[in-house]
């Protein structure tokens, strides 16, 4: 069994080191570039398990698709990666829903043991 | 690209020595040990220079830009450390400086300079030169195994600058939290 994350981040180097974090223990990983191409691959996705997002993008930042997911009623826990650790941005992403808070560059054992708590493989 | 002189302003030096140390850090997090190179500060990496990252920040009465300079070699490792092999150096650099501002962010709230940033611009190129900028602004060299990069920092502050009151203590590099 596996279980479907995206990950979202304009820098590719990120992505290709969360994809490569968390295909190794066996997640499927669907890449987004920032907040607007990801509202339009979940719009074609229904089996999403795991978010993992940035704050600082362009077109839509992290906290902006935090915010349309919540007014969205979206279930899919949400997980921030990003250089930024200011305690007030940490707060607001937890206000709209947020489950975590990772600050770059991460230890992948860190990413992983976090997506196996919010999506278990096999669940 | 020789820089201004920054001495006699007490929160830029401290602005540039909370650099240096990011600097060192963050390499050192990806196993690329770097050393500071005080000999030949005062300029940029000449023309070995073949990437260019900025990115603007603005704090309340504080303004600036932080600049991430690196031969083609350095860019080269950096991006191999990191895993993207199939990566553009363009975007290995700019996420770099990215992480650098992100660093140097956290100690300044924690010095009572809270600043927002903006996102990267990143050039490529053969013999890359960049302007002076207005107020004050330094570049720092470094050495690495192989390779150099240099860091310049632009600050301008408006007049009766002050420090704030020191906030909570932000999140740091490498810190997972979960809610």
């Amino acid at each position: 069994m596996t279980a479907r994350v995206m990950v979202i981040d304009d820098s590719m180097l990120v992505r290709r080191q969360v994809s490569a974090a968390l295909k190794t223990p066996g997640y499927l990983v669907t890449e987004a570039i920032d907040g607007v191409d990801a509202l339009e691959k979940l719009a074609g996705l229904t089996d999403m398990k795991l978010i993992v997002c940035d704050v600082n993008m362009p077109r839509m930042n992290g906290i902006e698709l935090l915010e349309r997911l919540s007014a969205q009623g979206s279930v899919v826990p949400v997980v921030m990666l990003t250089t930024e650790g200011q305690p007030e941005l940490i707060q607001r992403a937890r206000s709209l829903g947020a489950k975590g808070w990772i600050v770059k560059p991460f230890k992948p054992e860190f990413l992983v043991a976090t997506a196996a708590k919010l999506a278990p493989l096999g669940s | 690209m020789k820089s201004i002189s920054p001495t006699g302003n007490p929160h830029f030096e401290l602005m540039a020595h909370h650099l240096m140390n990011v600097a060192i850090e963050l390499f050192a997090a990806y196993d690329l040990p770097i050393e500071h190179c005080p000999a030949l500060e005062g300029k940029g990496l000449g023309p070995e220079t073949y990437c260019m990252s900025s990115i603007g920040y603005v704090g309340r009465g504080v303004r600036g830009v932080l600049i991430l300079a690196a031969t083609r070699a350095a860019a080269e490792a950096w991006t191999s450390a990191a895993g993207g092999m199939d990566c553009d150096l363009v975007d290995a650099v700019g996420e770099f400086s990215n992480m650098l501002l992100g660093r140097l962010k956290g100690r300044l709230l924690r010095e009572g300079i809270p600043i927002s940033l903006a996102t990267p611009m990143t050039v490529i190129g053969d013999g890359l030169r960049i302007s002076v900028a207005p107020g004050a602004s330094s570049w720092q060299l470094f050495e690495g195994p192989g390779w150099h990069l240099g860091t310049r920092l632009d600050a301008a502050f408006e007049p009766g600058f002050k420090p704030e009151q020191t906030q909570a203590a932000p999140a740091e590099a490498g810190d997972a939290i979960l809610f």
